[in-house]
């Protein structure tokens, strides 16, 4: 179980960045983390991580203090962050080298994994693209099987193939004690694999609900019909139509769409808000 | 799963990852250790003529006195730079990611870097100086030939087992307590050193060089000005406790300030975080 509780954080005096942010993650699914620039996601993944020290409020990963970075909680967290460094070695010695701090590292995973990216062991880092760099080192991460995983940004700089690949290699990694948290702007090429939604502003949660509810509360759809257009409870213009969000009163099956629950939870939040405690 | 605790286990795995890790750079630093030194041994054997008649007689390598100060300066700028570079990952925003994030603890971290660069970077500057040495005595020996009164060639890493030589680098009357001072004071300096690069990683040696040199004068100036002021046209018999053991307090404050180095260094790679924060 991860919370965040009361945090304060800010880079300089007077300017904080996240303010009184309490969140609560249960162990096991893919979150989605979403906000606008600059709305403190990648700052909020590093003081999950233990990386930044909260001026107020602390993290808590199972219990420990993630700002403590004992190494009993650093091998259960594994961020994999926007940019990051991979030594010129090849990925035998990196193993070799590396998997001995993370105590459920499985070589078998690994190599599973690399193959869904088309990739084999016999890799030498140092002379790999950037985007190769960012497969073997997420192929790493996820073989590391620590139970929280953090990704900031995790499909920039990777290929097409590699992007639709991305959400194979992630469904293929869970299981019911894992919990992977996911902060980007690249919407379409994670909404079909989140299990739970979280928008945030600044200083609090906008929005946080499982896809399942979401998707009981709501409906997508993408139209051109003006009435419809009109009646929706928010409509995103698209080209020759809108992609609207109706209350899902029939119970029935649409795909959700990220980009306009986004739009919608940070235009109107307490519209949205309204939905969802009126179905409670 | 990972104990919280020390581990030596997990500190030799951090000292052969970083090895691993940054194989060149220190390959490179090894190679100019090992070109300082065959520069101070070829200017050695070009500078000394060991058949020179103002050498007769003499039983001692002329060229001694030289190679101790200038592989002493040697070791002193090489273990002062490299201490510096122990924390030069933490320049970037990956590499402290890298660092911090290693499930490891604040004194695993130093102790794995420690052994690289305070054990390991002594013992690759002998080995560099018998080279280079042994080098030098081989070409020494062939330009001398059999010239019957020619000073004795001796390598400087033969000080180590030959005392009579040794002997005259030493101070006299206390020579365990001088030769533990001397290895003390590198520790000091470079524990300074260590200190700096964690707080700047960036140009780490020259600003650690430039506040140690401003501390170093700060202390001289004050410690003069009040022995001026306290002692001036007073009369000692040399008696006293601390004149009689002026060398012991020397030892234990060198010490203590390596000692506070090491602590502050720790204190402050606990305290690192990934984002320098201004508040």
């Amino acid at each position: 179980m991860l919370e965040v509780q009361n945090i304060t954080f800010s880079y300089r005096k007077g300017a904080p960045v996240l303010s009184d942010f309490s969140l609560s993650v249960a162990p096991g699914g893919i979150y989605g983390l979403l906000g606008r620039n600059g709305a403190g996601k990648s700052t909020l993944l590093y003081l999950m991580a233990g990386l930044l020290t909260p001026t107020k409020g602390r993290v808590c990963f199972n219990g420990a203090n993630t700002r403590e970075r004992r190494p009993s909680t650093m091998s259960d967290i594994f961020i994999v962050p926007e940019e990051f460094m991979l030594p010129p070695v090849s990925l035998r010695e990196y193993l070799k080298l590396n998997s001995h701090f993370y105590p459920k590292f499985s070589e078998e995973d690994l190599v599973r994994h690399l193959d869904t990216f088309d990739l084999t062991p016999d890799l030498n880092l140092g002379a790999l693209s950037m985007g190769q760099k960012k497969k073997a080192f997420m192929c790493f991460a996820l073989a590391c099987n620590t139970p929280l995983l953090l990704l900031d940004e995790p499909t920039n700089g990777l290929d097409i193939p590699g992007k639709s690949r991305f959400r194979k290699f992630i469904v293929s990694s869970m299981d019911e004690d894992r919990t992977i948290i996911i902060s980007t702007h690249q919407v379409r090429d994670i909404d079909r694999i989140l299990d739970h939604v979280i928008v945030t502003e600044s200083n609090k949660v906008l929005f946080d609900k499982s896809v399942r509810e979401i998707l009981s509360t709501l409906r997508f759809i993408d139209t051109t019909d003006r009435n419809l257009i009109e009646t929706a409870l928010y409509a995103q213009p698209s080209v020759g139509g809108a992609n609207i969000i109706l209350p899902n009163t029939d119970d029935e099956d649409t795909e959700l769409n990220l980009e306009s629950l986004f739009e919608f939870a940070l235009n109107k939040p307490e519209e949205l808000k309204a939905i969802f405690k009126s179905k409670e | 799963m990972n104990t919280d605790n020390f581990s030596f286990r997990r500190t030799a795995r951090l000292t052969a990852l970083y090895l691993s890790e940054n194989r060149r750079f220190l390959l490179l630093g090894a190679g100019t250790m090992l070109g300082a030194s065959l520069i101070i041994s070829l200017f050695c054997l070009l500078a000394f003529n060991y058949t020179a008649s103002y050498y007769y007689d003499r039983n001692v390598d002329p060229a001694i006195d030289f190679m101790v100060i200038w592989y002493s300066i040697a070791l002193f700028v090489f273990g002062s730079v490299g201490a510096s570079m122990m924390f030069s990952d933490l320049r970037t925003k990956q590499g402290r990611i890298h660092t911090l994030m290693m499930p490891a603890n604040s004194s695993e971290k130093i102790i794995s870097r420690g052994i690289i660069f305070i054990i390991l970077l002594p013992v690759v500057m002998y080995l560099c100086m018998f080279i280079a040495e042994s080098l030098r005595c081989v070409f020494e020996s062939v330009i001398i030939g059999d010239h019957e009164n020619a000073a004795p060639v001796t390598p400087l890493y033969a000080i180590f087992w030959h005392p009579e030589i040794m002997k005259d680098f030493i101070n006299k009357t206390h020579p365990v307590l001088f030769a533990s001072m001397w290895v003390v004071g590198y520790f000091l300096v470079q524990s300074f050193f260590v200190l700096g690069s964690a707080i700047w990683p960036k140009s780490s040696f020259i600003k650690s060089f430039v506040v140690f040199t401003g501390l170093t004068a700060l202390f001289t100036g004050v410690t003069a000005w009040c022995a001026y002021t306290l002692c001036n046209d007073k009369y000692f018999d040399n008696t006293s406790w601390l004149q009689q053991n002026i060398m012991y307090v020397f030892f234990w404050l060198e010490c203590a300030a390596c000692l506070y180095n090491w602590t502050m260094t720790w204190l402050r790679l606990r305290e690192t975080d990934v984002i320098t924060t201004k508040r």
